[in-house]
């Protein structure tokens, strides 16, 4: 049986809509749904075209590093800017051979593996502790690695260095790793992931004979995936681009990143912002890559959004 | 397989005493269920028994040992969960291993032993799968396969079948008898279902605020309650309980009156009872019929209203008036009563049981040769 609605005729429910068209102009039905689509349209509309603008406002720094990097040297600072550029590779190749860039890369590769790896270990077990072992001031030692995260970096610059003087890793790579190596952020993340697992599953495997870090490595922390994920791409962001430390404790090649290195065009004789620019944006590549990629990632880990990824 | 010894066991979580002063023997490779409704503390004695919550007092044995302060890896004993407790980021292969490499054993073996174990619950068709992706019944199946591979000394089960549907929990309950008969196993299972108690036990422990009510074998628990509680929680529906006063006491007789009628009982002991007790009259809803008896066992009770009916298809549950008093009546499906129909009443007078009404312990049982009597015929 079918059952058909007097306001909407089957011969006019399939046609297209057209502005002015008498059929749907005739039938109250018809020209509210055609209203309604046409309301849609605009709004989708505006709304690509607010997202190119943004979409614009970000990509144009990076656009505006490509024209500087092979512009001429004299159009850099023209008014009103030189938008298309006359593609002079000259400034980028410079820029590629005055500095030893692959130990650059080296440096900044190691240094970013191991935090990560460090920082996931770390809050993997420090989460693990706090959210499933028995202990005395458990909460009271969680309220206080929580405070620690209102304590701004700044404030600890002095002792920091201070310790690792003392620890005689100044200019080394481990220097870089060990004021970081474990993270507040990281710690949590993991100690509520490991809170909503069910307890059955840590019994099951107490009943079993298995251990607690065999637990930790095959189920709790495999489960806990979206947590290993988010810290895996947080840590990895700000340590790849991380700037003021490496530069206050590190000289010379040896254990300088990439970023620091960049500074090298800011020199005594001025900035060569071509220079510059063509090596940021070597830089940026591997963040780009990664961003590609897993970019879904990274705006849910920046929204705290640690569900099923 | 081994015997399990419970002795003395107690176990309080803050002020509220969970379990308390609980013995328990499950011979060896028998079937023991603890029954109970929610928080009776049921699953606290079985968590006792695992290793997973501690003693406070008493002690645990199992084939002989103490192993009240051991860790649960050290009991050997293989449980399985209400939520089946699967790990979700390994095959069905894997959870059933997983245990098994914990333990040291061979590769081969334990490759040995998942496929032997998955034959036997018919799930080797599954072993590469995650349990995400497996019904509720497969993953229960999946679990079971988990303990029985650890080939342990006794099997914990924890409501197993609470998750499954009407039917797959019926076909999941044979199929678990089945398996018991198999295996031989020692098995602790803990359910507030008394259906699943009934049918599956060889043993049945009624918990009742961290105590043992009553233990015996099923007949027993339904047969013979050993209180009001156990009386009104087993038996579906549950024991019909009167209010009555003791008339006259004498060796190997009662007369009890109720309503307008009176009871007079015979038995082997109502030395609990006394003249003027008040006493709680128990009778099972299949020991009352509907209409005038014609046969030698019923008596007449007296004229019922019918409240409420429930057709179940080979039998029909129904919700009777008698003075005032509601009563539940098992009958077959033929030629019933309407609804507000008035129609007599009969009861078997050999099976009723009398309860105190101060304690609710039973103080006894009737037996064959047992009468009713019309109004003030005892008085």
């Amino acid at each position: 049986m079918t059952i058909t609605r007097r306001s909407e005729p089957t011969e006019g429910r399939h046609r297209p809509y057209t502005i002015g068209d008498a059929a749907s102009d005739r039938l109250p039905g018809s020209s509210f749904a055609a209203g309604t689509r046409l309301r849609a349209h605009v709004g989708t509309g505006v709304r690509y075209i607010l997202l190119t603008v943004v979409a614009a406002m970000f990509l144009f720094p990076i656009y505006w590093a490509v024209v500087v990097s092979v512009d001429h040297r004299s159009q850099v600072f023209t008014l009103p800017p030189h938008l298309v550029p006359s593609f002079d590779l000259n400034p980028i190749r410079r820029a590629l051979v005055v500095l030893p860039w692959a130990k650059y890369f080296l440096n900044t590769t190691i240094i970013t593996l191991a935090t990560i790896v460090s920082v996931l270990v770390t809050g993997a077990l420090a989460g693990y502790s706090l959210a499933l072992r028995e202990f005395r001031g458990r909460e009271v030692l969680f309220a206080v690695l929580l405070a620690a995260l209102m304590v701004p970096p700044e404030a600890t610059l002095i002792p920091d260095y201070v310790i690792t003087a003392r620890l005689g890793l100044l200019n080394t790579l481990a220097g870089q790793v060990a004021p970081v190596a474990a993270n507040v952020y990281a710690i949590f993340l993991f100690r509520q992931f490991f809170k909503t697992l069910p307890p059955s599953l840590w019994e099951a495997s107490q009943l079993d004979g298995v251990s607690w870090y065999r637990y930790l490595s095959r189920v709790a922390v495999p489960m806990a995936r979206p947590a290993v994920v988010t810290v895996t791409l947080l840590t990895f962001a700000s340590q790849w681009s991380a700037f003021e430390w490496p530069l206050i404790i590190t000289q010379g090649s040896r254990a300088r990143p990439v970023e620091v290195a960049l500074s090298f065009f800011q020199g005594f004789d001025g900035t060569h912002w071509r220079e510059i620019s063509g090596a940021a944006l070597i830089t940026m590549l591997p963040i780009l890559i990664v961003f590609s990629f897993a970019h879904k990632y990274i705006v849910k880990s920046v929204a705290g959004d640690t569900g099923d990824t | 397989m081994a015997r399990l010894q419970i002795e003395g066991a107690v176990k309080s979580f803050g002020s509220t005493r969970a379990v308390d002063r609980v013995d328990l023997d499950v011979a060896d490779g028998e079937f023991a269920v603890l029954l109970g409704p929610s928080g009776c503390g049921k699953t606290t004695l079985l968590r006792l028994v695992a290793g997973l919550e501690q003693l406070e007092q008493g002690r645990i044995l199992l084939g002989g040992r103490d192993v009240s302060q051991a860790a649960p890896a050290d009991r050997d004993v293989a449980m399985v969960f209400q939520r089946y407790a699967l790990y979700p980021n390994m095959t069905v292969f894997e959870n059933i291993a997983f245990g098994l490499r914990a333990r040291k054993i061979g590769k081969s073996e334990v490759a040995q032993r998942v496929e032997r174990v998955a034959a036997a619950l018919e799930i080797s068709q599954l072993l590469g799968r995650r349990p995400g992706t497996l019904s509720g019944g497969q993953r229960q199946r999946v679990a079971l396969a988990r303990a029985i591979s650890r080939e342990p000394k006794l099997f914990l089960m924890d409501e197993p079948l609470s998750s499954l549907d009407t039917k797959l929990r019926s076909t999941m309950r044979a199929e678990l008898k089945r398996l018991h008969h198999r295996l031989g196993a020692t098995v602790l299972y803990v359910t507030h279902d008394q259906v699943e108690a009934m049918t599956m036990g060889s043993k049945v422990a009624v918990l009742r605020d961290g105590r043992t009510v009553q233990v015996g074998s099923p007949s027993d628990i339904y047969h013979r309650p050993a209180d009001d509680f156990v009386a009104s929680f087993v038996g579906s529906p549950p024991m019909n309980l009167l209010d009555g006063t003791v008339v006259r006491a004498e060796p190997g007789m009662v007369v009890v009156g109720v309503g307008s009628a009176s009871l007079t009982l015979c038995g082997t002991d109502w030395s609990g009872t006394a003249s003027g007790m008040g006493v709680r009259i128990g009778v099972r809803p299949e020991d009352l019929r509907l209409g005038p008896p014609h046969d030698s066992r019923h008596r007449l009770l007296g004229d019922c209203t019918v409240e409420v009916s429930e057709p179940m298809g080979h039998e029909t549950v129904l919700h009777v008036n008698l003075g005032g008093d509601s009563l539940v009546v098992r009958t077959s499906s033929d030629g019933l009563p309407e609804y507000g129909e008035k129609v007599p009443l009969a009861i078997d007078p050999a099976r009723v049981h009398l309860f105190d009404v101060s304690t609710g312990v039973a103080v006894g049982a009737a037996t064959e040769g047992s009468v009713l009597s019309p109004v003030g015929a005892a008085r």
